[in-house]
């Protein structure tokens, strides 16, 4: 009887100590970070915390090895605000299920997040009202159930070199002006990139590649969309390489838009550049709707099963693009040809009205009926001057594709194959 | 002979009322995540609150991620004819009748095209969300004929020319981008 008194005893002690030490343990890392003097540096020692932090002070928090950083609980893993604030070598488990919840949530200014990994639920870094706020080479995957980055009203952030994945947009900008997009990579997401009422980015360099849509810039001004690639964003039957809509004044220059449904879609936009793209292998190279006063020049339409689609956007600057499936006569040898390529809207106002009659696209019928029925030059898409050739560069580029040269040469080989087994035989 | 007159009329009715059940009003689709994009602005709609429908007297439906987007879509297609047209209550995601709904415009309310106007089944529930969000404003459905439909981002970028605030000082503040926003950015 006596020993069980002193073992309840001992377990009794037990308890008050060892508890309370675990419960400080689990919480070391925000004591840490509250006793730390402003402008310190914190090294996380390797290791998995269950543990929710804020940070807002300015402090550099960089993990040595594999340190993990994980909660269920709402609200976010790594909230930051104040000033100057860095992040590295971290890896972030966001596995609340709370709406509009993030693992990383950013408030303020010039703080730098580097080199992270991000697993969330819900949204992968938030930042809202905050400026100048860099973010790179990191990782963020979710589950299709938020946005990667998500700005709201936050300026001149850097946003580079991320790989994004199954988010609901990777990056997405509210309101947000003047931000620099560079070398992200996005893939299997709803939209790669998605500009809402934002103006002055530049995005340059991003490869957006298996999403509903590639980059979809809407009610923005004066965006810079240079050298990104829009690949295989053609699985959902509302895709496309670059959405345009209600935008102006942006520059869509020497962008590779290859293989999506429509490669550019552009809606209700003025004033915007459209220049030395090449638009590739899609099944609507360029697609215009109520779209006037924009400018397309210098890109390269190849292979696309329709090379243009347009309604109601008769009044737009089109010339010396090169499209692979329009006629060429050039007279004068300055290059261009003489035949304008214009696109019929025929189609396009037929499946508007009922999408069925998709099934009928290409049929000798319709394009007799269309022939038959023919738009009104003044109404239509027209290229007044087609280049002749592809400008030299973009001749380069698509000759110098190895999966072309390794299928030719396959091809001659099997060619030459059958070609000898046939003369033996004989 | 009662009893076989009796049976009779128990068919009548029945069947009165499964053709009544026939004819029955106009119903909402619901919502494809993956398919439905907006008929004014392209983008996917979520099944959530602010979805929108308009049902066509030829049978067609209209999906909308805004109400905004819908009413620029009726102002832009005067001659369409028009079957129903329906919203969703705010709380519960109920299609109801756009007719019957009450709404509320407020600025702070983040819809998806930013036209800041929800709606309401019960007009209580409207009167309960004002009281408890200030810079509210009820609206009745013909008020809405009469509304500007302006997007908030162009009332903000006057604030922006005027005062240049990128970090605070916005009306909005960010009331409801998040229930985040209330805690960090006051």
């Amino acid at each position: 009887m006596k020993v069980m008194k002193t073992l309840n005893y001992i377990i009794f002690l037990l308890l008050l100590f060892c508890v309370p030490a675990a419960a400080e343990a689990a919480s070391s890392l925000q004591a840490k970070i509250d006793a730390a003097p402003n402008g310190s540096k914190i090294e996380i020692e390797e290791g998995k915390y269950e543990e929710k932090i804020v940070i807002s002070k300015p402090l550099f928090l960089v993990g040595t090895g594999k340190v993990t950083l994980y909660s269920c609980d709402g609200g976010p893993v790594i909230t930051i605000s104040g000033k100057t604030v860095r992040l590295k070598n971290i890896e972030v488990e966001h596995c609340g299920n709370e709406k509009e919840d993030a693992a990383i949530y950013v408030t303020g200014s010039n703080h730098t997040l580097e080199e992270l990994e991000i697993k969330t639920n819900r949204f992968g870094i938030r930042l809202n009202q905050a400026d100048g706020v860099t973010i790179r080479n990191s990782k963020i995957v979710g589950s299709n159930t938020g946005n990667g980055i998500d700005l709201w009203q936050s300026n001149r952030s850097h946003i580079e070199k991320l790989m994004i994945s199954n988010m609901t947009d990777g990056i997405y900008l509210e309101q947000s002006n003047r931000n620099s997009l560079k070398r992200n990579n996005i893939q299997h997401s709803r939209y790669g990139i998605h500009l809402m009422f934002s103006n002055g980015n530049v995005l340059e360099k991003n490869v957006s590649r298996d999403n509903t849509t590639g980059a979809m810039v809407m009610g923005s001004k004066q965006n810079v969309v240079s050298n990104n690639k829009f690949l295989f964003n053609h699985n959902n039957v509302n895709a496309q390489g670059l959405l345009i809509y209600t935008a102006s004044y942006n520059e869509i220059k020497g962008n590779d838009i290859i293989s999506n449904r429509v490669g550019v879609y552009a809606e209700r936009s003025e004033n915007n550049r459209i220049e030395s793209n090449k638009i590739m292998n899609n099944f609507i190279g360029i697609q215009f709707k109520k779209a006037n006063k924009n400018e397309a020049t210098q890109n390269t339409f190849i292979g696309n099963v329709n090379d243009a689609h347009a309604i109601e956007s008769p009044h737009n600057q089109i010339n010396e693009n090169y499209w692979d499936a329009s006629s060429k006569v050039d007279m004068n040898g300055d290059g261009k040809s003489e035949i304008s390529f214009a696109a019929d809207p025929y189609f396009q106002t037929l499946t508007n009205d009922v999408p069925e009659y998709q099934l009928f696209f290409h049929a000798p019928g319709l394009i007799v009926i269309q022939n038959l029925l023919k738009s009104p030059v003044d109404q239509l898409l027209t290229d007044t001057a087609p280049l002749m050739d592809m400008t030299s560069e973009m001749e380069k580029e698509v000759s110098s594709n190895s999966s072309f040269w390794i299928m030719s040469a396959c091809m001659i080989a099997s060619s030459f194959i059958l070609y000898l087994l046939g003369r033996r035989r004989g | 002979m009662k009893k076989k007159l009796f049976s009779f009329y128990v068919i009548a009715v029945i069947a009165m009322i499964i053709a009544a059940c026939g004819n029955n009003k106009v119903q909402p689709v619901s919502i494809n995540e993956s398919t439905d994009t907006c008929e004014t602005c392209n983008m996917a709609v979520a099944d959530n609150q602010y979805a929108t429908q308009i049902l066509l007297k030829n049978g067609k439906s209209l999906i909308f991620d805004d109400i905004g987007c819908m009413y620029e879509w009726i102002n832009t297609h005067k001659d369409e004819e028009i079957e129903a047209k329906f919203v969703r209550d705010y709380n519960n995601k109920k299609w109801i009748l756009s007719d019957d709904a009450t709404y509320v415009y407020n600025q702070s309310i983040n819809t998806p095209m930013a036209y800041n106007i929800i709606s309401f089944q019960e007009k209580a529930s409207a009167e309960k969300f004002v009281a408890k969000n200030e810079g509210s404003k009820l609206l009745t459905a013909s008020d809405l004929a009469d509304h500007s439909w302006k997007q908030n981002h162009d009332m903000l970028k006057k604030h922006g020319e005027e005062g240049h605030s990128n970090s605070e000082g916005t009306e909005k503040d960010g009331h409801s981008h998040s229930e985040q926003d209330h805690n960090s950015s006051h």
